[in-house]
């Protein structure tokens, strides 16, 4: 034995690899660069940006109504989330109060774009670790929701529901008749993949103990929605700090906040599954209950100077819109922070110690939504033109841009 | 002076390996297994899978073929470049090599039906070659120097260390029982279609556990889920195939496909009986039938079409298997195959010793 010898320990050189900007992992251009030994994630780097289209700029140079629609356009998953969200918050700042029904059906829509939501990340988490079938199935079955939601707005897509002072659209008898009926299907098939979620040791093994987020780093990094639930934080604005018709929710006691003390991934799909069902049932109480009266209030066009912050728990988490007012019919200035990007710092701890093979789910995990993120590009709209310029370039026009026009509001 | 009869001793086998059972036959075989598989994997997902190309989408995969070969090439500028193309060159012969052992058709098929390359020792020869396949895919990933494909280089590494010993537990089970390593002699011992009576049913019962093992293990061999590792698309985009394009990917396929029809060939020669279908049921009008089709140019077409059921029989199994199951992470797949499948398969073997030493001479079975 060559016991003077000292012991060698062989590492793996480092590689890094990048997942990103384009990877069929992701649906949405991001990056990400992984430090890996082996198959080990030593380092993980989050670099955003790819998709920065200048909203919040352009905002400012819109009426409420046109913002509306303009804001839709941030995220094709969560259009009902921002259009709702925005038009709640120019409510707030008109300090105007809308019918209760109008307020049902705000919820109602936000509820069922939840379930939309939610179906289509349990789809991209089961086809991230190689589970097609499962994913095939639970598309096939949003195509349900996502046909009640044509049936209830037009579109499948970008609702356009909410108005400044109301809802667009009423809800008719027969709406509700196939609706409920569409309720009943969904929840059974929920109920099919909570159990597929559960019970398929192949997926569960992917998803168990996968990804730590503890309680305590998960409130350090401000992680919200259910990556935050899945960790056993209890944010959750429908419960803590709830608007429209989620405080008759609330109140009618039968809906209690989902939470997992799990901390890895199958604890944020699972608040998810369960969230989802709960979503079926808090549609079907919200039809059941639905008051008569008007759908909408006129709102003057012009808002109050005023500041407000609306607040509304997005399928992802926390989004908030803050907006500014100024008097006249645009507002001074609109801010919005969408839930995936409370969540990048938590997802880079995640993926810290874990191996590659789990980098795509616990990237999922967190159900990253770029466009709601990079909000922020480039539109030319004085000589209608469109160009592409690096980043670079694009930050010395907005220093040069900043410092022509110091900022309005104090 | 030898006459050489140009017909029977040039033609015939030129043709014989060209054409029917040779080249051009498994290369049908390859692609309408592949265009089975894929209908089938889309109707289990409720997708309609291919459609629009021949009937039902038949000629999809040709289509595929066709359209990667006129596709641009590209070579990394880092890559080996000469060994980077010669790798799925070599892989399209070795699978083609491979399915010449299969015993599908003879021209000759009274002393039992023998493959175009059939002698004593053949099995090793398979053996050998599949685990060079496994070999030419770690060196496909690593002399195409992308992070991607030497990871997944990496992966099928530890992929065929933890699943070649049940494969090849599975495979040499049928030699034990037979007391021969080659794959024709094998077969015909098993049936008794080459003279002699067969082994009797009671064997059969001994194939059961190395016939799932096979399955499994080839499932893991020819990197489908579960074991998809090495070409995991979500995570290291395709693996060690992620730089290659054009012909190299063309081929590349082409070889999978390949194996797709050799590994089912195999099940269907060693465990379900090769290509005798109605003449291994013990009535004598089935036995004539057998003499028939034995003595008369009929028989290739009953033995092909026989052996075309049963391969499909087993492409079935595995499309099934793909729709069922979650992609492994490879820790699981090493600890999978080395804590139950090889246990398994040696576990097997020790049984089949007792069984064939102690237990069949005590009940009396020959």
């Amino acid at each position: 034995m060559t016991s003077s010898e000292k012991r060698k320990v062989i590492t793996p050189p480092r590689v890094s690899i990048p997942i990103g900007p384009q990877h069929p992992a992701l649906k949405e251009p991001g990056m990400f660069k992984l430090t890996v030994e082996g198959e080990r994630i030593i380092d993980a780097e989050v670099n955003i940006g790819y998709n920065h289209r200048g909203i919040e700029k352009l905002a400012e140079q819109k009426t409420f109504t046109q913002i509306l629609y303009l804001v839709e356009r941030i995220c094709g998953i969560c259009s009902a989330t921002h259009n709702g969200n925005f038009a709640q918050a120019s409510e707030f700042a008109a300090e105007v109060d809308i019918p209760d029904r109008a307020k049902f059906i705000r919820t109602l829509t936000w509820e069922l774009e939840r379930i939309h939501s939610h179906i289509l990340w349990l789809g991209v988490a089961f086809h991230e670790v190689g589970f097609d079938t499962a994913f095939m199935y639970t598309w096939r079955d949003r195509e349900v929701v996502m046909d009640m939601l044509e049936d209830l707005s037009g579109n499948r897509v970008n609702y356009a529901m909410n108005t400044v002072g109301g809802v667009r659209r009423d809800v008719s008898d027969d709406l509700k008749q196939r609706h409920l009926k569409g309720l009943d299907h969904l929840e059974e098939r929920m109920e099919y993949y909570r159990d597929t979620a559960i019970y398929e040791k192949t997926f569960w093994d992917r998803i168990n103990g996968v990804g730590m987020l503890p309680t305590s780093v998960a409130k350090s990094t401000s992680a919200v929605g259910p990556t935050a639930r899945g960790s056993n934080v209890p944010v959750d604005v429908r419960f803590n700090d709830p608007t429209m018709a989620y405080v008759n929710l609330r109140d009618s006691g039968e809906f209690d906040m989902i939470l997992s003390d799990r901390c890895d991934i199958a604890g944020r799909a699972v608040v998810r599954v369960l969230e989802t069902i709960q979503s079926i049932q808090m549609c079907r109480w919200l039809l059941n209950n639905l008051p008569d009266g008007p759908i909408r209030e006129r709102v003057r066009p012009r808002i109050q100077p005023n500041e407000v912050l609306a607040r509304y728990e997005a399928p992802r988490g926390e989004c908030i819109h803050y907006l500014i007012t100024n008097g006249t019919d645009k507002p001074d200035r609109l801010k919005i922070r969408a839930p995936t990007h409370a969540n990048w710092v938590s997802m880079a701890h995640t993926l810290r110690g874990g191996y590659i093979a789990d980098a795509p789910i616990t990237l999922a995990a967190i159900d990253p939504c770029f466009s709601c993120t990079d909000r922020v590009a480039i539109v030319d709209s004085k000589d209608e033109s469109m160009e592409l310029v690096t980043l670079d370039t694009l930050r010395v026009r907005a220093n040069k841009w900043y410092a022509e026009n110091p900022r309005r509001v104090a | 002076m030898m006459q050489i009869n140009l017909l029977t001793e040039l033609v015939f086998p030129a043709l014989w390996i060209l054409f029917f059972p040779g080249i051009f036959f498994i290369t049908f075989l390859a692609l309408l297994w592949e265009w089975m598989d894929r209908k089938v994997y889309a109707r289990l997902q409720n997708r309609m899978g291919p459609l629009h190309t021949g009937w039902r989408g038949i000629l999809q995969p040709l289509a595929d073929f066709l359209k990667l070969v006129g596709k641009e090439d590209l070579t990394p500028k880092r890559a080996d470049k000469r060994s980077f193309a010669a790798v799925p060159v070599i892989m399209l012969i070795l699978s083609i090599l491979l399915c010449m052992f299969l015993p599908i058709v003879d021209l000759n098929p009274a002393p039992g039906v023998q493959g175009i390359l059939s002698f004593e020792g053949d099995l090793l020869i398979v053996l050998f070659i599949s685990t060079l396949m496994a070999i030419l895919i770690v060196l496909g990933g690593y002399f195409s120097s992308s992070p991607y494909a030497q990871t997944g280089a990496a992966r099928t590494g530890m992929l065929l260390i933890s699943f070649e010993i049940p494969l090849i537990i599975a495979l040499i089970t049928p030699a034990i029982l037979t007391g021969s390593l080659s794959i024709s002699t094998i077969m015909n011992t098993m049936l008794g279609t080459g003279g002699g009576s067969g082994l009797s049913l009671a064997y059969g019962w001994l194939l059961i556990i190395p016939f799932i093992v096979y399955i499994i293990s080839l499932q893991a061999e020819l990197e489908r889920i579960p074991f998809d590792v090495s070409h995991a698309e979500t995570e290291i985009v395709h693996g060690w195939q992620v730089e290659y394009s054009g012909k190299k990917l063309a081929m590349i396929h082409m070889a999978e496909d390949i194996l797709l029809v050799f590994g089912a060939g195999m099940a269907t020669t060693l465990f379900l009986g090769g290509p005798f279908l109605l003449e291994l049921i013990p009535l004598p009008i089935f036995q004539e039938f057998g003499l028939f089709m034995a003595s008369n140019w009929f028989g290739a077409l009953y033995y092909t079409l026989v052996f075309m059921f049963k391969s499909a029989l087993v492409i079935l199994v595995l499309a099934n298997m793909r729709t069922l199951f979650a992609r492994w992470r490879i820790d699981q797949i090493v600890r999978a195959g080395w804590k139950v499948m090889v246990p398994i398969a040696l576990f097997n073997m020790l049984l089949i010793q007792i069984v064939l030493n102690l237990v069949f001479p005590a009940i009396g079975v020959v």
